[in-house]
């Protein structure tokens, strides 16, 4: 099946405030750009009907983590083949410090990653990964003005 | 994975004529739910894999140092640091950080720049 899916955000977390209407926008509009990319791999974004970006906290992030990688901890996105997209706004408000920025734009960071992700892309290898994050500094800079 | 709902706690109300009922009052948000995960969603499920950096045990750096190191680069409380240097000590490395590729590179780049010996690897 191919066509575009919906893209939905849930909040299932209250230690980070976030705006998102804003991000709700940002979703469809990454989603859009990402579709609109040549796949370097078969593509999943192209046949899933739902797409969904769950803003969890470090606490929910880190059950995940030990429950499919049986690592100890939270990490900032976790992306499911099925479409669901896991992102710690913990990790992403932490990270936003870390790297000066805000914590807004790692969340739509991790969000294109996830997107890209399911378009086929891959950072298993260098080369694949300067790819990858040639082209994720590329739809942020499109869609936030920032990279 | 199911996970639950918040629920509030429940209070006793009494009318005016001395009866009480039991009221249960939900917090100001609403209860917050995740998305089911299905029971069949395995490992194999997973699209993207976080990268970690971890730092290998090596017979210069002092204990002291590490620690430091640790605080000045990840940001970590000096019992986390701290906590992170024991690992390493012990079992030989610790896992100091996931997430992004190219951000797990950089700190890669910032712990060989303090001369700590440093990797990164895949999640699995």
């Amino acid at each position: 099946m191919t066509g575009v899916p919906e893209i939905t955000v849930q909040n299932a977390q209250r230690k980070v405030r976030l705006a998102l209407a804003p991000l709700r926008q940002f979703a469809v509009d990454a989603l859009q750009r990402c579709l609109a990319l040549a796949e370097p791999a078969p593509s999943d974004l192209r046949t899933l009907e739902q797409v969904t970006l769950v803003l969890v906290s470090d606490r929910r992030m880190s059950a995940l983590h030990a429950q499919f990688l049986q690592i100890t901890g939270p990490t900032d996105v976790i992306t499911f083949q099925h479409g669901d997209i896991f992102v710690s706004v913990e990790t992403a408000a932490a990270n936003a410090r870390g790297f000066r920025t805000t914590t807004d734009h790692e969340v739509r960071l991790y969000l294109v990653h996830g997107l890209l992700h399911l378009h086929g892309f891959d950072d298993t290898t260098p080369a694949q990964a300067r790819l990858m994050e040639r082209t994720q500094q590329h739809l942020l800079r499109a869609l936030t003005g920032v990279e | 994975m199911t996970w639950q709902p918040l629920r509030g706690r429940g209070e006793v109300v009494r009318d005016g004529s001395g009866e009480s009922t039991a009221v249960v009052r939900l917090p100001f948000t609403l209860a917050l739910e995740m998305p089911e995960l299905e029971q069949e969603t395995r490992e194999e499920d997973l699209l993207d894999v976080p990268w970690q950096v971890v730092v290998h045990n090596d017979p210069v750096n002092l204990m002291s140092y590490v620690t430091m190191v640790f605080q000045k680069v990840f940001g970590f409380s000096p019992d986390r640091a701290e906590k992170h240097m024991l690992e390493v000590h012990r079992e030989g490395r610790s896992i100091v950080w996931s997430g992004l590729r190219e951000r797990a590179e950089l700190y890669v780049q910032q712990l060989h720049g303090y001369l700590l010996l440093a990797t990164i690897e895949r999640a699995r």
